[in-house]
Protein backbone atom coordinates (compact mmCIF):
# COMPACT_ATOMS: atom_id res chain seq x y z
CA UNK A 1 0.00 0.00 0.00
CA UNK A 2 1.38 3.24 -0.92
CA UNK A 3 1.46 6.42 1.10
CA UNK A 4 -2.01 8.23 0.54
CA UNK A 5 -1.25 11.10 -1.50
CA UNK A 6 -1.83 14.91 -0.52
CA UNK A 7 -4.74 15.95 -2.58
CA UNK A 8 -4.17 18.10 -5.76
CA UNK A 9 -4.45 21.51 -5.58
CA UNK A 10 -7.03 22.86 -7.19
CA UNK A 11 -5.68 24.41 -10.50
CA UNK A 12 -6.40 28.19 -10.91
CA UNK A 13 -8.45 30.10 -13.18
CA UNK A 14 -5.15 31.89 -13.98
CA UNK A 15 -3.18 28.49 -14.93
CA UNK A 16 -6.27 27.64 -16.98
CA UNK A 17 -6.78 30.83 -19.16
CA UNK A 18 -2.77 30.32 -20.00
CA UNK A 19 -3.11 26.87 -21.31
CA UNK A 20 -6.18 28.27 -23.07
CA UNK A 21 -4.08 30.96 -24.27
CA UNK A 22 -1.23 28.33 -25.46
CA UNK A 23 -3.71 25.99 -27.49
CA UNK A 24 -5.87 28.96 -29.13
CA UNK A 25 -2.12 29.64 -30.33
CA UNK A 26 -1.06 26.45 -31.29
CA UNK A 27 -4.65 26.12 -32.86
CA UNK A 28 -3.39 29.36 -35.32
CA UNK A 29 -0.58 27.59 -36.61
CA UNK A 30 -3.20 25.03 -38.31
CA UNK A 31 -4.45 27.92 -40.82
CA UNK A 32 -2.94 29.12 -43.39
CA UNK A 33 -0.27 31.88 -42.49
CA UNK A 34 -0.83 33.47 -45.87
CA UNK A 35 -3.17 32.71 -48.47
CA UNK A 36 -1.50 31.58 -52.05
CA UNK A 37 -1.47 34.94 -54.70
CA UNK A 38 -2.16 33.59 -57.86
CA UNK A 39 -2.64 35.24 -61.18
CA UNK A 40 -6.45 35.65 -62.10
CA UNK A 41 -7.77 35.03 -58.99
CA UNK A 42 -8.11 37.12 -55.60
CA UNK A 43 -8.66 34.77 -51.86
CA UNK A 44 -9.69 36.01 -48.38
CA UNK A 45 -10.75 33.96 -45.49
CA UNK A 46 -11.73 34.32 -41.78
CA UNK A 47 -12.61 32.63 -39.65
CA UNK A 48 -14.31 33.98 -35.93
CA UNK A 49 -14.10 30.92 -33.18
CA UNK A 50 -16.91 31.01 -30.94
CA UNK A 51 -15.10 29.70 -28.21
CA UNK A 52 -11.42 30.00 -27.14
CA UNK A 53 -10.79 27.37 -29.61
CA UNK A 54 -12.25 26.29 -32.99
CA UNK A 55 -13.64 23.27 -34.34
CA UNK A 56 -13.71 24.84 -37.77
CA UNK A 57 -10.89 25.22 -40.30
CA UNK A 58 -10.04 26.70 -43.90
CA UNK A 59 -6.87 26.07 -46.18
CA UNK A 60 -5.87 27.31 -49.77
CA UNK A 61 -2.75 25.86 -50.85
CA UNK A 62 -1.23 25.39 -54.14
CA UNK A 63 0.28 21.94 -55.40
CA UNK A 64 3.87 21.73 -55.92
CA UNK A 65 3.31 19.26 -59.69
CA UNK A 66 0.53 22.05 -61.00
CA UNK A 67 -0.84 24.88 -60.87
CA UNK A 68 -3.74 23.99 -59.21
CA UNK A 69 -5.06 25.57 -55.73
CA UNK A 70 -6.97 23.77 -53.48
CA UNK A 71 -9.51 25.48 -51.27
CA UNK A 72 -10.96 23.64 -48.02
CA UNK A 73 -13.55 24.89 -45.44
CA UNK A 74 -14.31 22.22 -42.55
CA UNK A 75 -16.67 21.94 -39.65
CA UNK A 76 -15.76 19.37 -36.89
CA UNK A 77 -18.38 17.65 -35.36
CA UNK A 78 -19.63 19.57 -32.10
CA UNK A 79 -17.41 21.87 -30.23
CA UNK A 80 -14.98 22.80 -28.04
CA UNK A 81 -11.69 21.24 -27.15
CA UNK A 82 -12.51 17.81 -28.35
CA UNK A 83 -13.74 19.55 -31.74
CA UNK A 84 -10.06 21.78 -31.63
CA UNK A 85 -8.15 18.24 -31.49
CA UNK A 86 -9.55 16.98 -34.45
CA UNK A 87 -9.61 19.90 -36.68
CA UNK A 88 -5.75 20.02 -36.39
CA UNK A 89 -6.07 16.00 -37.43
CA UNK A 90 -8.83 16.52 -40.57
CA UNK A 91 -6.71 19.60 -41.60
CA UNK A 92 -3.16 17.87 -41.33
CA UNK A 93 -5.08 14.43 -43.13
CA UNK A 94 -6.28 16.80 -46.00
CA UNK A 95 -3.26 18.84 -46.63
CA UNK A 96 -0.82 15.64 -46.52
CA UNK A 97 -3.21 13.66 -49.04
CA UNK A 98 -3.41 16.15 -51.46
CA UNK A 99 0.47 17.26 -51.58
CA UNK A 100 2.32 13.65 -50.65
CA UNK A 101 5.05 15.04 -52.57
CA UNK A 102 5.82 18.86 -51.09
CA UNK A 103 4.10 17.34 -47.99
CA UNK A 104 7.21 14.91 -48.19
CA UNK A 105 4.53 12.36 -47.45
CA UNK A 106 6.56 10.57 -50.94
CA UNK A 107 9.86 10.77 -49.55
CA UNK A 108 10.07 7.45 -47.47
CA UNK A 109 8.45 5.21 -50.31
CA UNK A 110 12.03 5.05 -51.48
CA UNK A 111 12.94 3.62 -54.73
CA UNK A 112 9.07 3.63 -56.25
CA UNK A 113 9.23 7.59 -55.58
CA UNK A 114 9.64 8.10 -59.66
CA UNK A 115 6.50 6.18 -59.84
CA UNK A 116 4.07 7.34 -57.90
CA UNK A 117 5.41 10.91 -58.71
CA UNK A 118 3.88 10.09 -61.80
CA UNK A 119 1.10 8.44 -61.23
CA UNK A 120 -0.21 12.06 -58.98
CA UNK A 121 1.08 14.02 -61.30
CA UNK A 122 -1.20 12.54 -64.37
CA UNK A 123 -4.07 12.87 -61.72
CA UNK A 124 -7.27 14.89 -62.75
CA UNK A 125 -8.26 17.50 -60.01
CA UNK A 126 -11.35 15.72 -59.56
CA UNK A 127 -9.08 11.92 -58.95
CA UNK A 128 -7.01 13.98 -56.38
CA UNK A 129 -10.16 15.36 -54.65
CA UNK A 130 -12.07 12.33 -54.64
CA UNK A 131 -8.98 10.73 -53.13
CA UNK A 132 -8.22 12.83 -50.34
CA UNK A 133 -11.96 12.89 -49.52
CA UNK A 134 -11.68 8.68 -49.24
CA UNK A 135 -8.78 8.36 -47.79
CA UNK A 136 -9.24 11.25 -45.07
CA UNK A 137 -12.33 9.57 -44.33
CA UNK A 138 -11.25 6.04 -43.90
CA UNK A 139 -8.41 6.85 -42.09
CA UNK A 140 -11.13 8.80 -39.29
CA UNK A 141 -13.64 6.09 -39.49
CA UNK A 142 -10.97 3.16 -38.86
CA UNK A 143 -8.52 4.75 -36.58
CA UNK A 144 -10.69 6.96 -35.01
CA UNK A 145 -13.64 5.48 -34.80
CA UNK A 146 -14.56 5.03 -31.65
CA UNK A 147 -14.73 8.77 -31.08
CA UNK A 148 -17.59 9.28 -33.40
CA UNK A 149 -16.08 12.35 -34.44
CA UNK A 150 -16.36 13.51 -37.99
CA UNK A 151 -16.67 16.47 -40.28
CA UNK A 152 -18.66 17.93 -43.02
CA UNK A 153 -15.63 19.37 -45.55
CA UNK A 154 -15.58 21.46 -49.00
CA UNK A 155 -13.20 20.90 -51.07
CA UNK A 156 -12.02 22.28 -54.32
CA UNK A 157 -9.28 22.45 -56.46
CA UNK A 158 -9.20 25.89 -58.64
CA UNK A 159 -7.32 26.67 -61.40
CA UNK A 160 -6.83 30.41 -61.22
CA UNK A 161 -5.96 30.77 -65.23
CA UNK A 162 -8.97 29.65 -66.79
CA UNK A 163 -11.27 30.07 -63.14
CA UNK A 164 -12.59 26.34 -63.86
CA UNK A 165 -12.98 23.64 -60.64
CA UNK A 166 -13.53 20.84 -59.37
CA UNK A 167 -15.37 20.19 -56.10
CA UNK A 168 -16.38 17.48 -53.18
CA UNK A 169 -18.90 18.79 -50.94
CA UNK A 170 -18.64 16.26 -48.18
CA UNK A 171 -21.95 16.69 -46.05
CA UNK A 172 -21.02 20.48 -46.09
CA UNK A 173 -23.32 23.27 -46.16
CA UNK A 174 -23.80 24.43 -49.42
CA UNK A 175 -21.00 26.49 -51.24
CA UNK A 176 -22.14 29.40 -53.67
CA UNK A 177 -20.98 30.45 -56.76
CA UNK A 178 -22.15 34.19 -57.19
CA UNK A 179 -22.72 34.93 -60.81
CA UNK A 180 -21.87 38.87 -62.22
CA UNK A 181 -26.20 38.68 -62.31
CA UNK A 182 -26.39 38.33 -58.73
CA UNK A 183 -27.63 34.74 -59.31
CA UNK A 184 -26.46 32.32 -56.01
CA UNK A 185 -25.31 28.91 -57.61
CA UNK A 186 -25.26 26.46 -54.86
CA UNK A 187 -23.27 23.55 -54.86
CA UNK A 188 -25.24 21.27 -52.86
CA UNK A 189 -23.00 17.68 -51.27
CA UNK A 190 -21.44 15.05 -53.19
CA UNK A 191 -20.91 12.25 -50.73
CA UNK A 192 -21.26 11.90 -46.73
CA UNK A 193 -19.49 13.96 -44.22
CA UNK A 194 -16.06 12.32 -43.69
CA UNK A 195 -15.32 9.75 -40.91
CA UNK A 196 -18.88 8.46 -40.55
CA UNK A 197 -17.91 4.95 -42.20
CA UNK A 198 -15.08 2.90 -43.88
CA UNK A 199 -15.32 2.91 -47.79
CA UNK A 200 -17.58 6.11 -48.73
CA UNK A 201 -17.77 6.96 -52.16
CA UNK A 202 -17.34 10.70 -53.15
CA UNK A 203 -18.59 11.99 -56.84
CA UNK A 204 -17.06 15.33 -58.09
CA UNK A 205 -18.67 17.91 -59.44
CA UNK A 206 -17.44 21.12 -61.22
CA UNK A 207 -17.80 24.79 -62.55
CA UNK A 208 -16.13 27.58 -63.96
CA UNK A 209 -15.39 31.22 -62.12
CA UNK A 210 -16.24 33.83 -64.98
CA UNK A 211 -14.62 37.07 -64.31
CA UNK A 212 -16.20 38.86 -61.74
CA UNK A 213 -17.84 36.05 -59.77
CA UNK A 214 -17.03 34.46 -56.86
CA UNK A 215 -16.52 31.18 -55.02
CA UNK A 216 -17.63 31.50 -51.59
CA UNK A 217 -17.66 28.74 -48.62
CA UNK A 218 -18.62 29.02 -45.25
CA UNK A 219 -19.39 27.25 -42.17
CA UNK A 220 -23.00 26.99 -40.48
CA UNK A 221 -21.77 28.63 -38.05
CA UNK A 222 -22.95 31.71 -40.35
CA UNK A 223 -26.07 31.13 -41.73
CA UNK A 224 -27.42 29.86 -38.20
CA UNK A 225 -26.17 32.83 -36.17
CA UNK A 226 -28.71 34.29 -34.49
CA UNK A 227 -30.02 37.70 -33.76
CA UNK A 228 -31.07 38.87 -29.99
CA UNK A 229 -34.57 37.86 -31.13
CA UNK A 230 -33.41 34.18 -32.21
CA UNK A 231 -34.23 34.77 -35.78
CA UNK A 232 -31.11 33.16 -37.97
CA UNK A 233 -29.29 34.79 -40.25
CA UNK A 234 -29.99 32.32 -43.30
CA UNK A 235 -29.28 32.09 -46.79
CA UNK A 236 -31.24 35.24 -48.56
CA UNK A 237 -29.80 37.76 -46.01
CA UNK A 238 -25.56 35.88 -46.99
CA UNK A 239 -26.84 36.16 -51.24
CA UNK A 240 -27.70 40.18 -50.50
CA UNK A 241 -24.19 40.98 -48.29
CA UNK A 242 -22.82 38.39 -51.35
CA UNK A 243 -24.28 40.87 -54.08
CA UNK A 244 -24.15 44.23 -52.06
CA UNK A 245 -20.11 43.45 -51.88
CA UNK A 246 -18.95 41.24 -54.97
CA UNK A 247 -16.22 43.83 -55.79
CA UNK A 248 -12.77 42.28 -54.14
CA UNK A 249 -12.41 39.25 -52.13
CA UNK A 250 -11.48 40.94 -48.95
CA UNK A 251 -14.83 43.48 -49.57
CA UNK A 252 -16.59 40.15 -49.74
CA UNK A 253 -15.38 38.63 -46.67
CA UNK A 254 -15.59 41.86 -44.30
CA UNK A 255 -19.13 42.80 -45.89
CA UNK A 256 -20.97 39.76 -45.29
CA UNK A 257 -19.23 39.73 -41.53
CA UNK A 258 -20.37 43.52 -41.47
CA UNK A 259 -23.59 42.21 -42.04
CA UNK A 260 -23.79 39.47 -39.63
CA UNK A 261 -22.36 41.64 -36.85
CA UNK A 262 -25.45 44.11 -37.75
CA UNK A 263 -27.39 41.48 -37.37
CA UNK A 264 -26.46 39.64 -34.59
CA UNK A 265 -25.55 42.69 -32.23
CA UNK A 266 -24.75 41.77 -28.73
CA UNK A 267 -26.04 38.64 -28.90
CA UNK A 268 -23.31 35.56 -27.91
CA UNK A 269 -22.04 33.67 -30.81
CA UNK A 270 -23.34 29.96 -30.21
CA UNK A 271 -21.25 28.59 -32.81
CA UNK A 272 -17.81 29.20 -34.78
CA UNK A 273 -18.09 31.42 -38.07
CA UNK A 274 -15.95 30.02 -41.06
CA UNK A 275 -15.56 32.17 -44.71
CA UNK A 276 -13.48 31.46 -47.84
CA UNK A 277 -13.68 33.59 -51.05
CA UNK A 278 -11.88 33.33 -53.95
CA UNK A 279 -13.01 36.29 -56.99
CA UNK A 280 -11.74 35.97 -60.20
CA UNK A 281 -10.24 39.09 -61.53
CA UNK A 282 -10.38 37.77 -65.24
CA UNK B 1 -34.73 18.50 -24.07
CA UNK B 2 -36.52 15.54 -22.47
CA UNK B 3 -36.90 12.23 -22.83
CA UNK B 4 -39.20 8.82 -22.38
CA UNK B 5 -38.15 5.61 -23.17
CA UNK B 6 -40.90 2.98 -24.04
CA UNK B 7 -40.48 -0.72 -24.75
CA UNK B 8 -42.91 -2.70 -27.59
CA UNK B 9 -41.85 -6.32 -27.82
CA UNK B 10 -38.61 -6.02 -28.31
CA UNK B 11 -38.10 -2.57 -29.99
CA UNK B 12 -36.99 0.15 -27.69
CA UNK B 13 -38.52 3.50 -28.56
CA UNK B 14 -36.70 6.89 -27.14
CA UNK B 15 -39.09 9.75 -27.08
CA UNK B 16 -37.36 12.86 -27.54
CA UNK B 17 -38.44 16.68 -27.07
CA UNK B 18 -36.49 20.15 -27.65
CA UNK B 19 -33.42 20.73 -28.85
CA UNK B 20 -30.36 18.30 -29.41
CA UNK B 21 -27.44 20.38 -28.97
CA UNK B 22 -23.82 21.01 -27.34
CA UNK B 23 -25.88 20.95 -24.00
CA UNK B 24 -28.26 18.20 -24.53
CA UNK B 25 -26.32 15.50 -26.57
CA UNK B 26 -24.63 14.53 -23.42
CA UNK B 27 -27.70 13.29 -21.75
CA UNK B 28 -28.90 11.99 -24.90
CA UNK B 29 -26.40 9.94 -25.08
CA UNK B 30 -26.50 9.02 -21.75
CA UNK B 31 -30.20 7.63 -22.09
CA UNK B 32 -29.05 5.96 -25.04
CA UNK B 33 -26.35 3.86 -23.72
CA UNK B 34 -28.25 3.26 -20.71
CA UNK B 35 -30.36 1.00 -23.20
CA UNK B 36 -27.99 -0.26 -25.05
CA UNK B 37 -26.34 -1.43 -22.20
CA UNK B 38 -29.30 -3.44 -21.23
CA UNK B 39 -29.03 -5.25 -24.39
CA UNK B 40 -31.74 -3.27 -26.08
CA UNK B 41 -30.53 -3.07 -29.81
CA UNK B 42 -33.47 -2.35 -31.80
CA UNK B 43 -33.59 1.46 -30.55
CA UNK B 44 -36.30 3.91 -32.84
CA UNK B 45 -35.20 7.41 -31.59
CA UNK B 46 -38.43 9.64 -31.86
CA UNK B 47 -37.56 12.91 -33.42
CA UNK B 48 -41.29 14.35 -33.80
CA UNK B 49 -40.91 16.82 -31.23
CA UNK B 50 -37.15 17.77 -31.86
CA UNK B 51 -37.25 21.32 -32.88
CA UNK B 52 -33.31 21.52 -33.96
CA UNK B 53 -30.47 18.94 -33.49
CA UNK B 54 -26.84 20.49 -33.99
CA UNK B 55 -23.83 18.52 -35.10
CA UNK B 56 -23.29 16.87 -31.47
CA UNK B 57 -26.34 15.45 -32.30
CA UNK B 58 -25.64 13.72 -34.87
CA UNK B 59 -22.62 12.71 -33.21
CA UNK B 60 -24.68 10.97 -30.61
CA UNK B 61 -26.63 9.16 -33.36
CA UNK B 62 -23.69 8.11 -35.49
CA UNK B 63 -22.24 6.27 -31.93
CA UNK B 64 -25.86 5.04 -31.34
CA UNK B 65 -26.23 3.33 -34.57
CA UNK B 66 -22.53 1.82 -34.62
CA UNK B 67 -23.64 0.30 -31.07
CA UNK B 68 -27.02 -1.00 -31.79
CA UNK B 69 -25.47 -2.83 -35.21
CA UNK B 70 -22.84 -4.26 -33.76
CA UNK B 71 -25.18 -6.09 -31.31
CA UNK B 72 -27.01 -7.01 -34.19
CA UNK B 73 -30.06 -4.37 -34.01
CA UNK B 74 -30.36 -0.67 -35.30
CA UNK B 75 -31.43 2.66 -34.41
CA UNK B 76 -34.29 3.85 -36.76
CA UNK B 77 -35.45 7.57 -37.05
CA UNK B 78 -39.06 8.79 -36.87
CA UNK B 79 -40.71 11.75 -37.45
CA UNK B 80 -37.74 14.25 -37.63
CA UNK B 81 -39.72 17.74 -39.44
CA UNK B 82 -38.26 19.35 -42.39
CA UNK B 83 -35.28 21.34 -40.73
CA UNK B 84 -34.13 18.64 -39.15
CA UNK B 85 -34.28 16.38 -42.31
CA UNK B 86 -32.60 18.73 -43.99
CA UNK B 87 -29.27 18.76 -41.58
CA UNK B 88 -29.95 14.88 -42.13
CA UNK B 89 -29.98 14.76 -46.07
CA UNK B 90 -26.95 17.80 -46.20
CA UNK B 91 -24.53 15.96 -43.68
CA UNK B 92 -25.52 12.54 -45.30
CA UNK B 93 -26.65 10.51 -42.40
CA UNK B 94 -29.96 9.95 -44.26
CA UNK B 95 -27.99 7.55 -46.59
CA UNK B 96 -26.96 6.03 -42.71
CA UNK B 97 -29.96 5.64 -41.02
CA UNK B 98 -33.61 4.65 -41.96
CA UNK B 99 -35.74 6.89 -41.53
CA UNK B 100 -39.26 6.70 -40.97
CA UNK B 101 -42.36 9.26 -40.68
CA UNK B 102 -44.13 7.62 -37.40
CA UNK B 103 -42.79 5.89 -34.48
CA UNK B 104 -44.90 3.12 -35.59
CA UNK B 105 -43.42 2.84 -39.23
CA UNK B 106 -40.35 2.56 -37.41
CA UNK B 107 -41.42 0.04 -35.20
CA UNK B 108 -43.14 -2.67 -37.72
CA UNK B 109 -39.71 -1.75 -39.99
CA UNK B 110 -38.17 -4.54 -37.41
CA UNK B 111 -40.64 -6.83 -38.10
CA UNK B 112 -43.31 -8.83 -36.46
CA UNK B 113 -41.42 -7.76 -33.21
CA UNK B 114 -43.77 -5.15 -31.69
Amino acid sequence: MSAPQPPRPARTVESLTREMEVARNIQRDFLPEALPLAMGVQLDAVLQPARDVSGDFYDAFGLEHSSTIVLVVGDVCDKGFGAALFMALFRSLIRASADPIGGGAIQMIGGRRTLVRQALESATPADLLTRVAGFTNDYIARLHGRTNMFATVFLAALTPQTGQFDYVNAGHEPAIVMGRDGRALELMPTGPALGLFPGATFRTGEGTLGPGEALVAFTDGLVEARSPRGEAFGSERLFAALRANNKSAPILVQGVIAALQEFTGQAEPHDDVTLLVARSVG
Amino acid sequence: METSVEQRGVVCTVHIAGSVDGLTAEPLQQVLARELDAGHHQLVADFSAVDYTSSAGLRVLLGTVKRARAGGGDLRLAGANPDVRKVLDLSGFSGILKLFETVDDAISSFGGTG
